[in-house]
């Protein structure tokens, strides 16, 4: 590069130029870049600082620049005796894993069998039942702004359905009493809000039969087709270990088991290399953030546990775990919760 | 018509500092590339919101990237490359000089420098103490005592 030539009376100069000086799109440009874990101290700046923080504009922006990050959400239920379920965020600082509490939400939350899944920052909790019948209630939790809603009502009531989301739109099938087949699904458009039904005709269901043979997956959850009946696979997680090695994980009698995707004859084989965590009943297995990962749920008395499980495969026949961390996240306020306190999870983006 | 390697144009601060450039520079700044495209570019080109050292350093920044460009999507070695003088580059410069360079890489739009600019800031903000950025925002505190120890309480588990 030649520099040509410089005049000589140069203006007067101009103000420096500050942060607070930057047009508000190349601001949030800057901040979208700040990891999720640098919010707790930034939140303190001030309450404007804060609230940009949590916009929805800066969720836009992170998308946009491609600098989302994933956090797990679950759900729990605290008391067996008396049912008060709650979310939880599980925060994401490493070495601090701790579950947050979410607000309470402002409808009432089915109690059981309703069908989770979510879209970016957006948890969809389908149907379920609510004083023991099916609902057609769709409730939404925004997990940027921690705002509870709800969607227009399905056109049928459900609890256990499957549910996906595929190329933006909720699809929901089963879990419903008629045998009608127009009754056996519907679909949700976020753009027109509104619900169309869908009929075993219309929806190809070829990719989410090829993931695990003879059985049907959907929002990353296995089910068992009798017609047009599903059935729900409980607890079992698909995890891809390696490049298009994908492996069943499941939890039962407090301990991990695992096996190939693709071989569904095979039995369970347990997951070696845990000692470290043999001394506590597993009850729960989630897929973690960090692909190719599991997190694994317990308690202790009152205290629930988690640790993070990520694995090696060891030929055909072997799955190797490696505890990443374990910690206990939560500790319940004076109430026993039974062993089976987590009812669902959901990753969303932040 | 002659190559962009030897077709040569004349970019102009604000300050009226002159740069020669060849079309391929000149092209990393999308707003530039339009004028040449609408063949508005038979003088000097006048960029009426950049200082000549702002341009000057933008001018470096483009030709390292023609000049190192990765061979294709596949060369990392090349990336890796290109992301250490990157990274060495913004070393250079004061805060000040980093928001000079956002607005500027704004402006003339080249998507690769106001990343790296942008991406510099948000690292010099994420360690920063509530009292620093405060400052470098220009805002004040408008918590209270018990509104700033109740965000501390919600948040204890990452003060811990």
């Amino acid at each position: 590069m030649e520099e040509m030539n410089k005049s000589s009376e140069s203006p007067s100069p101009p103000p420096p130029t500050s942060f607070s000086s930057l047009p508000y799109d190349l601001v949030l440009n800057c901040l979208a870049r700040i990891s999720l874990i640098h919010r707790p101290t930034l939140s303190l700046v001030s309450k404007s600082f804060r609230s940009l923080l949590a916009s929805g504009e800066l969720y836009a922006a992170r998308s946009r620049i491609g600098k989302t990050e994933d956090c797990l959400y679950v759900f729990l239920n605290p008391n067996k005796r008396n049912p008060n379920p709650r979310w939880f965020a599980l925060a994401p600082i490493p070495q601090r894993q701790k579950l947050l509490p979410i607000p309470l939400c402002i409808y009432q939350h089915p109690q059981s069998s309703s069908t989770v899944v979510s879209i970016g920052s957006k948890i969809y909790i389908i149907g379920g039942f609510f004083k023991g019948i099916r609902c057609t209630r769709v409730l939404v939790l925004d997990c940027q702004s921690h705002q509870w809603s709800r969607l227009p009502q399905m056109r049928v009531r459900r609890a256990k359905a499957a549910a996906d989301v595929i190329d933006g739109k909720i699809y929901v099938i089963g879990g419903c009493k008629s045998n009608k087949s127009e009754d056996w699904g519907e679909v949700y458009d976020i753009k027109t809000q509104t619900w169309e039904p869908l009929s075993p005709e219309t929806l190809d269901l070829t990719p989410q039969k090829s993931v695990v043979p003879e059985r049907l997956v959907m929002g990353g959850k296995v089910y068992t087709k009798d017609g047009l009946k599903l059935n729900f696979k409980k607890g079992i997680c698909l995890v891809e270990i390696d490049k298009n090695v994908l492996c069943q994980i499941f939890v039962t009698n407090g301990k991990l088991f695992w096996r190939d995707a693709n071989e569904e004859l095979r039995g369970w084989c347990k997951v070696w290399g845990l000692e470290e965590l043999s001394s506590n009943y597993l009850v729960w297995v989630v897929n973690s953030c960090g692909g190719g990962r599991v997190i694994v749920w317990w308690k202790k008395q009152l205290e629930i546990w988690c640790a993070e499980i990520s694995f090696e495969r060891r030929g055909f026949e072997e799955l190797l775990g490696f505890v990443e961390w374990s910690k206990n996240v939560l500790t319940f306020d004076g109430c026993d919760s039974g062993f089976d306190f987590f009812l669902h999870s959901a990753i969303v983006t932040h | 018509m002659a190559s962009s390697s030897t077709n040569k144009f004349v970019l102009k601060s604000n300050d009226d500092v002159s740069f020669e450039v060849t079309e391929a520079v000149a092209r990393e700044f999308q707003v530039i590339a339009h004028i040449i495209d609408d063949d508005c570019a038979k003088k000097a080109i006048p960029l009426s919101n950049v200082t000549g050292e702002i341009l000057s350093k933008m001018i470096e920044y483009g030709k390292k990237h023609i000049e190192e460009a990765p061979v294709d999507e596949e060369d990392e070695e090349g990336k890796k490359k290109l992301q250490i003088w990157d990274e060495e580059f913004m070393k250079q410069f004061n805060m000040e000089i980093v928001f000079q360079l956002i607005l500027a890489s704004n402006y003339l739009n080249n998507k690769g420098l106001l990343d790296l600019t942008c991406c510099t800031v948000a690292d010099h903000i994420k360690d920063m103490t509530p009292d620093e950025v405060r400052t470098l925002f220009n805002v004040k505190n408008d918590y209270t005592t018990e509104e700033e120890e109740e965000i501390r309480k919600e948040n204890s588990w990452a003060f811990e």
